[in-house]
C-alpha cells in the first residue's frame, strides 16, 4: 500500500540557536529531540544556521463538564507553544505559528493529589507531542528561500 | 479580565534603547533658498466659466542642496500655485484663486494664500485646507509657521490617521472632530479648544467626546481631554472633568467599558473597570462594582513583569453584604514566579476566601464557583542546567465543599537524567514527602522514595526498542498506623519494561495538497511482580484515567502509594497526516489495547480489582477534516459488555471569522451524558448571534446556557448577554449583562468577552477582525 520505513528525519540545518533554558523540562526535551534527529545546538547566535525562537508557552485548563453540584467533573488541559524560525541576522525565515494540543481529564476532589500528578503527567505527555510536532515542522523549513546566503 | 500584554521595556533588559520617539514622518529643512520664483504658463477650464482662460502661475523655491539638514531627504521646497500670484520676492507673495502651497508632504490650499518667506510664515484665508499624508484639517482661517509647524486655524474639522499595532495585528485608526480653534504647537502635537474627538467616520458620528480643551500627542499617541463629556447618539453618557485616552488604541490609562448587568444573586450590578498603566511592565486595575442587594464591592488587580520575576495581586472586598449579614467578605490571590539566578527559581500561589460561599454568592465566573479547593503553596525548584535538578514545596489547600485532601508539608525531590554507558539513559527520581491532614482521625506520616532506572534505546529513525529497568523502593514513617505495630513499612519493587515502534511512512495526497501519511505500530511490555501493599495507607494515589497516556506508563496508579503488580502487553497504532510542504500533522488516528497475562492485586482502598484479560479498546481521531471543519473524538469500547465505555466528539465547522458552530458530545457509562452546543453567527446587518447550550441529558438539567447579541457599528459596539449556570444540585445563576464599548476610547476588552471567549469556542471579537498570527485561526 505504499508505506516503507521511514528514514532519518532530513532536517534542513545542522547547527541551530534555540533561544531557550533547558533548565526548563519542556524546553530540554525539545533541545534532546532536535539532538536526536541530528542538530548541533550551539551556545552562540552567531554560530548556528538558523534560531529557534520559542515565543510563547501557554498552559490552560478548562472546565469541560461538571457534575449536578455544579463542580467540576471534567477538565480540559491545553499546551500552546508558539515559535518562529529566523536566521542568525534577524530575518524571518519561518514566521511565528502555533502547536497546541490538548487532554481531557476527570477530577474528582476527593483524590485532589493524584489528580494533580495526573495532570503533570497528561501535560509531559502533550510537551512530548509538541516537541515532536516541533521537529516535524522544523524539517520542512524553507532554509534556502532568497536572501539565504 | 481581558488585559494587554505586559511587556519588559528594552532599557530594563540592558540592551540600548531604541530611539523613543519616532523619526519625523517628514523631516522639513528649512527652506531658505534666494532663487527668484520661476514663473509657468497654463491653461485649465473652471467648471462654471468654460470660455474664460486662466493663467495659474507657480512660484518654487528650491533649498539649496548644502543647506538641507538631512542629505539623503528629498529637499524641502515650497512652490506656490495659484490663479494669481503677485508679491515682492524674498518679502512677501500673495496667490489669490485656488492657491496651493506644498512643502513636502504638506499641502495647503486656500483661496487666498500670503506667504512671508523671510519669517517662513503663512496666512490663508477662505476653504483653507491643511494635509499632510491622509492628514487633513479644514477651516476658514489659518495662521502658520511653516517650519516650526505652529500657528493657529480658526473653527477647524479635522482626521488624523494612524495605524494601531497591538498585539502584531494592524489597523488602521482615525481620530476625526471639530473645534473652535486649533493650534499647532510643533510636530504631531495639537491642543484645541471646545472641541470633539471620534473613532467613527467624521460626518455625524455616532459618539464623541466633546470637551473644553483637547489635546492630540501624537508622538505619545496620548488625547487629553479637560472638561470633557462622552456624547453617544446625541446623548451625554459620561462626565470627566480630566481623562487620557489612547489615540491609537495603545494600552492607556482610563476606564475600561462599564458593563451593567442583573442577575438573581445580586439584583442590579455595575462594573466600572478603571486601568492604570503604571509603566510597560507594571499595570493595575482597580474595579468597583456596585450590587444593588449586597453593597458596593472593591476589587483590585496589580500585574508586574521583570526580567527575573512576574506576577499578579487580586484582592476583591465587600465591606457587608446586606443580604448575608455578613462584614467584610471577600477573596484574595498572590502568584509570584522568581528566576533567582544560578537555576534556582521559586513560586507561590496563594488564594483564599473569607467564606465557603464567597464565589458561588459573588462570583459571575463559573471557573470560580467550580472550584471545591484553594491551592496555597510555595515552590523552590533548582536545575543544575546539565543533569540533575531539585525542588522544596509547601502545599495546603482552602477547602469549600467536600472531602479535604492531604497537605504536603513538605515535599523535597531529587531527580537525575544523564547518558550512561555510551548511549544508555539513566534516571532517577527520589522524594522525600510528609503528608498531614486537618481531621484528627486520618493517618499522618512521611514517605521516602528512590526510583533509580536505567534505558538503552536502541534502533534507527525507522524503529526503537527500549529496553527499561528500575527499582522502586519507599519506606514510611507512620504517626498513625493502619494495622498495629506498623509504623514503619518499607517496599522494593523491581519493574521492567520494553518499548517497540516502528514508524512507516507514504506519501499522498489529501485534499489536493501533498502529504506524509505515517504508520506507527507499537508494543509496550510491562512487567512488576506483585508486593503486598494493603498496610500502606493512601495519601496521593489514585487510578489514572484510561487513555492513551495511561497504556504506555508503567504504573496504572498515579502518586507513589501504590506499585500495580504487571505481567501486561500494549499494542496500539497511530497514523498521522503530516502536510509535507509545512510539516504541519493535519490529522492524527490512533487504536490501541492493554492485554493482561495475570490478575490484578494491587487495589487502593475501596476499589475492587480488574477482572478479566484485556481492557477496553481506546480509538481517537482528531484534527482537520476538511477545509472549515476539525473534529477531535475518542472512543472507549468495552468487549467484554459489548458496550461503549466512553465517548465523546466535538465538532467545529468556522466557515469564517466570528462564524462558527461547535458540536459536542461526551459519553461516559453510567457517570454522564452532555450535549454541547456553541455557535457565534452573523445574523445580518451589523448584528451577531452568540450561543451556548450545554445540558445534562442523564441529569436532566441546563448545566449552562448562554444567548448574546452582538452588534457592530463601525466606531462602537454593544453587546447584552444572558447567562445561566447551575451553581450547586439545586441552584442555578442567572444573569444579563450590558455593554456598551467604544471603539479606541475604551479599547481592552472585559466581561462579559471573557465569558464569550470562554464559552465559545472559536468566538472572534467582531471589533477588531483581524485573526491574532499566532494564536488565532489557521
Amino acid at each position: 500500500c505504499g508505506f516503507h520505513l521511514r528514514g532519518q528525519l532530513d532536517m534542513p540545518f545542522q547547527r541551530a540557536y534555540l533561544n531557550a533554558s533547558r533548565n526548563d523540562p519542556f524546553m530540554n526535551r525539545i533541545a534532546r529531540q532536535l539532538e536526536i534527529n541530528g542538530v548541533v545546538l550551539t551556545e552562540r547566535l552567531k554560530e548556528a544556521e538558523v534560531v529557534i525562537r520559542i515565543i510563547n508557552i501557554k498552559r490552560e485548563r478548562d472546565i469541560l463538564s461538571l457534575n449536578r453540584a455544579g463542580k467540576a467533573r471534567e477538565y480540559r488541559l491545553l499546551t500552546t507553544l508558539s515559535f518562529a524560525v529566523e536566521r542568525a541576522d534577524g530575518t524571518t525565515l519561518r514566521p511565528a505559528e502555533g502547536i497546541a494540543v490538548r487532554r481531557d481529564v476527570t477530577y474528582d476532589d476527593t483524590q485532589l493529589l493524584a489528580k494533580g500528578q495526573e495532570e503533570a503527567m497528561l501535560y509531559r505527555d502533550m510537551e512530548d507531542d509538541i516537541a515532536q510536532q516541533l521537529v516535524r515542522r522544523l524539517a520542512a523549513t524553507k532554509t534556502d528561500a532568497p536572501a539565504a546566503r | 479580565a481581558d488585559l494587554p500584554a505586559l511587556v519588559i521595556p528594552a532599557d530594563l533588559l540592558g540592551t540600548p534603547a531604541t530611539k523613543s520617539k519616532p523619526a519625523a514622518v517628514d523631516a522639513k529643512p528649512p527652506m531658505r533658498g534666494t532663487a527668484s520664483p520661476s514663473r509657468h504658463e497654463g491653461t485649465e477650464a473652471v467648471g462654471d466659466a468654460p470660455a474664460r482662460r486662466r493663467d495659474r502661475v507657480s512660484a518654487s523655491r528650491p533649498a539649496p542642496a548644502a543647506e538641507a539638514t538631512a542629505p539623503t531627504e528629498p529637499t524641502g521646497v515650497t512652490t506656490v500655485d495659484a490663479d494669481r500670484i503677485v508679491g515682492q520676492q524674498d518679502v512677501e507673495l500673495v496667490a489669490e484663486g485656488q492657491a496651493v502651497l506644498k512643502r513636502d508632504r504638506s499641502v495647503l490650499t486656500a483661496d487666498r494664500i500670503v506667504y512671508r518667506e523671510a519669517l517662513d510664515e503663512v496666512e490663508a484665508e477662505g476653504n483653507v485646507t491643511l494635509r499632510r499624508g491622509e492628514d487633513r484639517l479644514a477651516g476658514p482661517k489659518v495662521q502658520l509657521r511653516l517650519d516650526e509647524q505652529t500657528g493657529t486655524l480658526d473653527s477647524p474639522t479635522y482626521e488624523i490617521h494612524r495605524i494601531s499595532r497591538k498585539g502584531g495585528i494592524s489597523r488602521p485608526i482615525t481620530g476625526s472632530g471639530e473645534a473652535s480653534v486649533i493650534r499647532f504647537e510643533g510636530e504631531n502635537q495639537y491642543r484645541l479648544e471646545d472641541a470633539t474627538w471620534s473613532t467613527c467616520q467624521p460626518q455625524d458620528p455616532d459618539w464623541y467626546i466633546k470637551a473644553g480643551e483637547l489635546e492630540l500627542d501624537y508622538d505619545r499617541e496620548i488625547g487629553v481631554a479637560r472638561h470633557s463629556t462622552v456624547v453617544f447618539q446625541d446623548v451625554p453618557i459620561f462626565y470627566m472633568p480630566w481623562a487620557e485616552f489612547p489615540l491609537v488604541a495603545q494600552r492607556k490609562s482610563g476606564f475600561l467599558p462599564p458593563t451593567f448587568g442583573t442577575s438573581n444573586k445580586s439584583g442590579v450590578e455595575l462594573t466600572a473597570p478603571y486601568y492604570w498603566n503604571i509603566a510597560p511592565n507594571y499595570d493595575a486595575t482597580l474595579v468597583p462594582r456596585y450590587i444593588s442587594r449586597r453593597g458596593l464591592q472593591l476589587g483590585g488587580q496589580y500585574r508586574y513583569l521583570t526580567e527575573t520575576m512576574q506576577g499578579t495581586t487580586s484582592l476583591e472586598w465587600l465591606s457587608s453584604d446586606s443580604v448575608t449579614g455578613q462584614s467584610n467578605r471577600a477573596a484574595g490571590s498572590i502568584r509570584h514566579q522568581q528566576n533567582f539566578g544560578y537555576g534556582l527559581s521559586g513560586s507561590l500561589d496563594l488564594n483564599g476566601v473569607s467564606d465557603k460561599e464567597y464565589f458561588e454568592d459573588l462570583s459571575s465566573r463559573l471557573a470560580l464557583s467550580a472550584q471545591t479547593n484553594l491551592l496555597r503553596q510555595g515552590v523552590l525548584s533548582y536545575s543544575s542546567g546539565s543533569w540533575w535538578s531539585a525542588s522544596a514545596l509547601a502545599q495546603s489547600f482552602q477547602t469549600l465543599s467536600g472531602e479535604r485532601p492531604y497537605r504536603r508539608l513538605p515535599q523535597f525531590t531529587l531527580g537525575g537524567n544523564r547518558l550512561v554507558w555510551g548511549g544508555g539513559e539513566f534516571n532517577l527520581a527520589t522524594e522525600y514527602v510528609r503528608f498531614a491532614h486537618p481531621d484528627a482521625n486520618k493517618p499522618e506520616g512521611s514517605r521516602i522514595t528512590l526510583n533509580p532506572s536505567v534505558q538503552f534505546p536502541l534502533g534507527t529513525a525507522a524503529y526503537t526498542l527500549t529496553p527499561k529497568f528500575g527499582v522502586h523502593y519507599t519506606r514510611y514513617d507512620l504517626s498513625t498506623p493502619l494495622t498495629v505495630g506498623e509504623e514503619s513499612i518499607t517496599r522494593a519493587v523491581p519493574t521492567f519494561s520494553l518499548d517497540g515502534a516502528m514508524v512507516f511512512e507514504r506519501e499522498t495526497v489529501w485534499g489536493g495538497r501533498d502529504m506524509i501519511q505515517t504508520l506507527e505500530p507499537r508494543l509496550y511490555y510491562v512487567n512488576v511482580p506483585y508486593r503486598d501493599q494493603s498496610d500502606i495507607p493512601n495519601f496521593d494515589s489514585g487510578l489514572f484515567d484510561f487513555n492513551f497516556a495511561q497504556i504506555f506508563s508503567e504504573n496504572i496508579f498515579s502518586g507513589g502509594d501504590r506499585i500495580a503488580n504487571a505481567n501486561q502487553l500494549t499494542a496500539a497504532v497511530t497514523s498521522r497526516m503530516i502536510d509535507a510542504e509545512t510539516g504541519v500533522e493535519r490529522l492524527r488516528a490512533a487504536l490501541g489495547q492493554r492485554f493482561y497475562f495475570e490478575d490484578q492485586r494491587v487495589t487502593l482502598p475501596g476499589f475492587a480489582a480488574r477482572t478479566g484479560r484485556r481492557t477496553d479498546i481506546l480509538a481517537s481521531l482528531g484534527g482537520r477534516i476538511g477545509k472549515i471543519t476539525t473534529l477531535d473524538a475518542g472512543w472507549q469500547y468495552s468487549p467484554e459488555d459489548r458496550q461503549t465505555e466512553r465517548f465523546n466528539a466535538d465538532l467545529r465547522f468556522q466557515p469564517a471569522f466570528a462564524k462558527v458552530v461547535n458540536l459536542g458530545y461526551r459519553y461516559t457509562r453510567d457517570v454522564l451524558r452532555d450535549v454541547d452546543i456553541a455557535a457565534q453567527w452573523p445574523l445580518g446587518g451589523r448584528w451577531y448571534g452568540v450561543a451556548r447550550y450545554n445540558r445534562s441529558l442523564r441529569d436532566h438539567r441546563v448545566t449552562e446556557a448562554l444567548g448574546g447579541l452582538e452588534y457592530d457599528a463601525d466606531c462602537w459596539v454593544f453587546r447584552v448577554v444572558v447567562h445561566r449556570y447551575a451553581t450547586n444540585a439545586e441552584d442555578v445563576t442567572q444573569a444579563i449583562f450590558l455593554q456598551l464599548e467604544l471603539d479606541g476610547l475604551a479599547s481592552v476588552g472585559s466581561s462579559p468577552l471573557d465569558l464569550l471567549r470562554r464559552t465559545v469556542g472559536g468566538y472572534g471579537t467582531i471589533n477588531q477582525p483581524m485573526a491574532d498570527p499566532v494564536f488565532g485561526r489557521e
